[in-house]
């Protein structure tokens, strides 16, 4: 733990235990839609799941890269993340993104998709409010993962013929254009 | 002629809450929130039915209100689940449960909530 690093944001008015456990439950739901997300992809076969297959590879390693970069800052604030992987998944700040009961249906998997990334941008909207003026570390580094999951939401929902969304293609898988820098571990 | 006014319960005043606010209270033995979505009152369970959350420091999503926890997403009028029973499978969707609500008026800039039973 860092002892001044958690000192300051307490002394700035932030409940650091309160705001360790959103941070871990955003952890938990990165940790679990990497999961998820890779059934996901392997279902997203024929000529209707074609196209999906890109932006589901994108979102689910720049999820993985989000797990990677907060647990770093749990730690720092003196928190952890649960020794037992199952409390650590039925913690999670999002519901699972099980696989639809048909899995052939392309639009039921887009919703699927569509309707985890909003979770996750109401997660990190939450821990950035909290943390706003307060906790300039953890703020930045919400704010970098909330970037990526509203890209996430806009390619999904382009593919539910919602609006543009105005995206190109990552220049490499999981680029993780926001994120990348937060990453202790290399990609 | 106020019908069955012995099981109304004001619980707060109008003006305490502005819309798009939440505000926890007592109402006899319940913990209930108190909601004010488009100039509308509303009434749920201060819990949430999945795993206890304290929806009262939730969030308004328009007409939904989100658990701080596990941002399960609820209708506020009818207590339904919108998220995540919205995209479950089938073999799932019953384990998500619905959000106890409750009948709100405001007289005179008080709200009152009606308890069942």
């Amino acid at each position: 733990m860092g002892k001044v690093a958690r000192e300051v944001v307490e002394k700035a008015g932030v409940n650091v235990d309160q705001l360790i456990q959103k941070l871990v439950r955003a952890a938990g739901a990165e940790f679990t839609t990497y999961y998820y997300y890779t059934i996901l992809r392997v279902h997203a076969i024929g000529f209707e799941g074609e196209g999906l297959k890109e932006i589901i590879e994108d979102a689910r390693i720049e999820d993985r890269n989000h797990f990677e970069a907060l647990v770093p800052r749990i730690y720092e604030l003196g928190g952890e993340i649960h020794r037992d992987i199952k409390d650590f998944c039925k913690d999670a700040a999002c519901p699972d993104a099980y696989l639809p009961s048909n899995p052939r249906d392309m639009k039921a998997l887009l919703n699927v998709l569509v309707e985890a990334e909003r979770c996750a941008i109401r997660v990190y909207t939450d821990i950035c409010q909290m943390t706003a003026g307060k906790d300039p570390r953890t703020y930045e580094l919400s704010t970098a993962i909330l970037h990526e999951e509203v890209e996430h939401e806009a390619w999904f929902s382009e593919f539910l013929g919602e609006k543009p969304s105005g995206h190109f293609r990552r220049g490499t898988p999981g680029e993780s254009p926001y994120v990348s820098r937060f990453l202790v571990v290399p990609r | 002629m106020d019908e069955g006014c012995s099981k109304w319960i004001e619980v707060a005043q109008a003006a305490e809450i502005p819309e798009g606010a939440l505000k926890e209270v007592s109402a006899g033995f319940e913990r209930i929130v108190i909601a004010n979505h488009a100039g509308k009152f509303y009434a749920f369970e201060a819990k949430c039915p999945h795993m206890g959350g304290p929806l009262g420091e939730g969030t308004l999503v328009g007409a939904q209100i989100d658990c701080p926890w596990h941002h399960y997403l609820y209708d506020i009028a009818t207590g339904e689940n919108y998220y995540p029973k919205s995209v479950y499978p089938t073999e799932l969707k019953h384990n998500v449960k619905p959000l106890r609500t409750f009948p709100v008026r405001v007289i005179d800039g008080r709200v009152k909530v009606k308890l069942s039973g």
